[in-house]
């Protein structure tokens, strides 16, 4: 039994069906995060999670409790939104201890625990400070420490860092995947930013249309694209369709696609011998442009009438090809992801 | 602060002209015409309005009445219309669109149709009043009275209290309270800790409005009541436009003293607005 079971849940407004009997589970202690383009029913299946809009049919279960008509604020659990929300008439410290008043605890317990949350989001200067003072990446922490004081059984998080700047929001995204270790917190975070799916999750699920297309280690989602859809989202993959992997590599009888990513290609000038991996595929190259992106060199090759994007990592003593130049690209056959939508 | 060149500071003054010309023309120097006969009487200049005024009964009580059915209808146009605001916010946009319309309508809807149509509902045979006298909710209840005035108003101020405070209810976002309902707080506590005191400003700010509203009322309660209410307004009109007690000079200062029960309450929300702004 799963720490958070979702199961079979349905929600509809009026006559749109936003998801439909959808599954899902999240371990305790880890992070799931949630991805897929803009309206496909994140939100609306975080808000549901959160008890604060209500599912047609479907069972929440969290920590063996069945939650589905609990109300939001005896669910036990902790929301962190896009845009703070936080209560502008409180000072930072007010902010925190709200929840913990609302639950009678007493002062001197009160003060304990704002006083650690505060020092653990590192808030000490801005204690006393009110919401408009703050920063955006300050304003985030606060709603973040004031979800954590309460200590829930369940945070989540819609979409928080996409208000913020790439720089805080990278700040941000390490910071919380550290607290996530210090603290141990069990989260279902949701994003449209694929780094951020990758490197935050435990478990990354990407949703499509109210569905979940596949559920997964971010590892497996970055390898092994179960569609092409996931492929898109996880960016950058080379893709064959069957005619085309007959045609360039000459395998035939293929039924499903293939991605392959620009790094996992190999690319060799074009009078070298084929390597001798058994499994590998290859074919004959002309390049058409190079790129430098940083770490990578990006390297646009033509196969045929094909374009086929190859990386090689920016080392010194790498050699890069030049424009116009014949190679050869092989690709070793665990480098390939079938796929079958 | 983006520093705004000579240049455009000159066209901004010029482009604000035709405006300040306007209040000049229609309010600074009316106000400064009545301030100048107010220290005037038939034969010479003296205070002797003001002090008329400050030692006459009937006046301060005229003030007195004034103020209270401003301050009740004030508090009676916020006690109805923040909650009602409150809700309107929660429904569709074309309804919110069209009790807009018709508070701006109703707020508006002032002086003797509005005397008239209280009168057909309300007076002592208003269709209104028998209703509620033949089901025995009503025994005795007479429309041209300060209770009558008060209700009078109070149609308005509370169309003016939703117009006013449906703007600043913006502030209230559906996450702010949906966030304090996820950390523990029932309904009570979020108003109370939270929605209120974000509001407050503009509570403040609303009710000034509304009670310098009420206090310049006189159409509505010279249509209703005629010359037996004793608003400020009413014996303001009396002194100017009536032929039996005509002072112009009186009715003057008595208008000085209106302008400076408006603006006293406003400066004094502005330094309180102020210093709270410095607190931050
Ligand atoms: N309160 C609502 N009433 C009607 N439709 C809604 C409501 N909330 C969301 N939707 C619809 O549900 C779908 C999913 O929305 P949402 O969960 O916000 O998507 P996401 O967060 O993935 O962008 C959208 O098509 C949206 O229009
Ligand atoms: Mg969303």
């Amino acid at each position: 039994m799963s720490y958070v079971e979702i199961r079979e849940l349905t929600k509809k407004f009026d006559t749109t069906t936003v998801f439909e009997n959808i599954n899902l589970d999240v371990d305790e202690g880890k992070i799931c995060v949630l991805v897929g383009p803009s309206g496909c029913g994140k939100t609306t299946l975080l808000r549901a999670v959160a008890g604060l809009t209500h599912p047609d049919s479907g069972v929440i279960r969290l920590d063996q409790r069945d939650v589905t008509k609990v109300e939001a604020k005896n669910r036990g659990v902790g929301m962190v939104f896009q845009h703070y929300a936080l209560f502008p008439n409180m000072t930072v410290e007010q902010n925190l201890a709200f929840g913990l008043e609302q639950k009678k605890l007493p002062r001197p317990e009160i003060r304990k625990k704002v006083d650690g949350v505060i020092e653990l989001m590192g808030l000490g200067p801005r204690a006393k400070a009110r919401p408009a003072a703050l920063s955006g990446g300050q304003k985030q922490r606060v709603a973040l420490a004031r979800a954590l004081v309460l200590e829930p059984k369940l945070l989540l998080l819609d979409e928080p860092l996409s208000a913020l700047d790439a720089q805080i929001r990278k700040r941000l995204r390490d910071e919380l995947k550290r607290l996530q270790h210090d603290v141990g917190f069990t989260a279902i975070f949701v994003t449209h930013d694929q780094e951020e799916a990758l490197m935050l999750g435990d478990q990354v699920a990407i949703m499509q249309a109210g569905r979940f297309v596949q559920i997964g280690a971010p590892a497996e989602i970055y390898n092994r694209p179960a569609n092409l859809a996931v492929a898109n989202f996880v960016g950058d993959f080379n893709i064959f369709d069957p005619a085309t992997v007959e045609r360039l590599f000459g395998v035939a009888a293929q039924t499903s696609s293939w991605a392959v990513r620009p790094e996992a290609i190999d690319i060799s000038p074009a009078d070298r011998k084929a390597s001798a991996n058994g499994g590998a595929v290859e074919t004959e190259v002309t390049v058409m442009a190079v790129q430098i992106l940083g770490a990578m060199v990006r390297h646009y090759t033509r196969a045929q009438d094909v374009m086929i994007k190859v990386d090689l990592l920016n080392k010194p003593d790498q050699r890069l090809f030049q424009i116009g130049e014949k190679a050869r690209i092989s690709i070793a056959r665990n480098a390939i992801a079938e796929m079958n939508e | 602060m983006i520093d705004i060149s000579a240049k455009t500071r000159i066209l901004a003054w010029l482009a604000a002209m035709p405006f300040l010309l306007v209040v000049l023309m229609f309010e600074i120097a009316p106000l400064l015409a009545v301030a100048a006969n107010s220290i005037q009487t038939e034969t010479s200049f003296s205070l002797s309005n003001y002090s008329e005024i400050l030692t006459s009964k009937f006046y301060l009580g005229s003030f007195k009445v004034s103020f209270l059915i401003s301050i009740a209808t004030a508090l009676i146009g916020l006690g109805i219309g923040l909650p009602a605001a409150v809700l309107l916010k929660r429904m569709p946009g074309r309804v919110q669109q069209f009790v807009v319309i018709c508070s701006n309508i109703g707020a508006n809807f002032t002086g003797f149709p509005l005397a008239f149509s209280f009168v057909i509902m309300l007076g002592v045979s208003g269709s209104f009043t028998l209703l509620l006298q033949r089901i025995g909710l009503l025994e005795d209840f007479n429309i041209y009275s300060t209770s009558g005035l008060v209700i009078a108003y109070s149609y308005f101020q509370i169309q003016f209290a939703i117009l006013l405070v449906l703007p600043s209810l913006a502030a209230i976002t559906a996450e702010i309270e949906e966030a304090a309902h996820l950390v523990g707080a029932s309904r009570f506590a979020f108003w109370w800790r939270i929605g209120l005191p974000i509001l407050a400003p503009s509570l403040l700010g609303s009710f000034l409005l509304l009670f310098a509203n009420a206090m310049g009322t006189y159409a509505t309660a010279w249509a209703l009541v005629g010359g037996s209410a004793n608003v400020v307004t009413i014996r303001i009109g009396e002194l100017t436009a009536g032929d039996v007690f005509s002072d112009p000079y009186l009715a003057d200062a008595l208008a000085m003293l209106l302008v400076v029960s408006l603006i006293l309450p406003i400066v004094v929300e502005q330094m309180f607005l102020r210093t709270k702004d410095r607190d931050r």
